[in-house]
């Protein structure tokens, strides 16, 4: 929320014709916060899935999501270790 | 592979006073972001350390910072001082801490913990702004992003938490 209004400090300073322009900005807490995570990259409707299941469905999705994960890297591993070994062949 | 599903499921169950903290609370508060550890919060005196290595005793846990891979079942003997236990087992890495950097001890912890309901038990997980403050005190670019996704939640769930400090 924010409103723009020109206001008079005090009368000895309205004598020299200053006005000055004041915006007064309203930060909520809970808006910013939401704000920083959008911007650093986080996708806030994972945290609304998350929040929709029980604590023993968030530890089941969570275990699917590890062993994904380790699979991947697995699989990455491998995948650089036989791309090693072709320019080994290669240069051989 | 690791399973955090099955390690969490054996400390819920044993009668062990621990608080989750770390990535996996924050999955269980409600984030996107992927763990592939547990940490968790206890007082490591010599009785729990005890205990913990009865929940952990079929998973072959071992001192993963350790060159040779101790097993945590022999070592450390005694009454050793302890302050954390960095572990690896077959179901996944643990990380037991006894403090948490921004928020303090196991007492202070479990004072705010919030109670989750899991699998018919009750796990106690690090309150989120707890959270969110352990997050920024650790600063790490990774924890300053999922911090940034907590304070989303948290605004999603109407939960007040202060601005972070300057230096965050």
């Amino acid at each position: 929320m924010s409103s723009r209004h020109s206001r008079c400090w005090n009368e000895a300073e309205s004598n020299c014709g200053e006005i000055l322009d004041a915006q007064i900005v309203v930060v909520d807490p809970k808006n910013e916060a939401l704000e920083t995570a959008r911007q650093a990259g986080i996708d806030l409707s994972l945290i609304d899935s998350n929040l929709a299941l029980s604590y023993e469905e968030r530890v089941a999705r969570h275990q699917d999501a590890l062993e994904l994960m380790l699979k991947l890297r697995e699989a990455g591993n491998a995948h650089a270790q036989s791309k090693e070994t072709a320019t080994e062949v290669h240069r051989g | 592979m690791p399973n955090l599903k099955k390690l969490l499921q054996k400390f819920t169950e044993a009668e062990f006073d621990f608080v989750l903290v770390g990535g996996f609370a924050g999955v269980l508060h409600g984030s996107s972001y992927v763990t592939d550890d547990l940490d968790i919060c206890a007082a490591l005196s010599p009785e729990n350390v005890e205990v913990l290595r009865n929940i952990l005793r079929d998973l072959n846990p071992t001192h993963r910072m350790t060159a040779n891979q101790l097993s945590f079942l022999e070592h450390p003997k005694g009454e050793a001082n302890i302050t954390n236990l960095y572990l690896e087992t077959d179901a996944g890495v643990v990380d037991v801490l006894g403090s948490v950097l921004g928020i303090g001890e196991y007492d202070r912890l479990a004072e705010n913990a919030t109670e989750v309901p899991l699998n018919g038990l009750i796990c106690r997980v690090i309150s989120l702004p707890d959270l969110i403050t352990a997050k920024e005190a650790v600063a790490r670019d990774k924890d300053l992003l999922v911090a940034k996704e907590l304070r989303a939640i948290a605004a999603k769930r109407g939960i007040d938490i202060p601005p972070p400090s300057s230096d965050s």
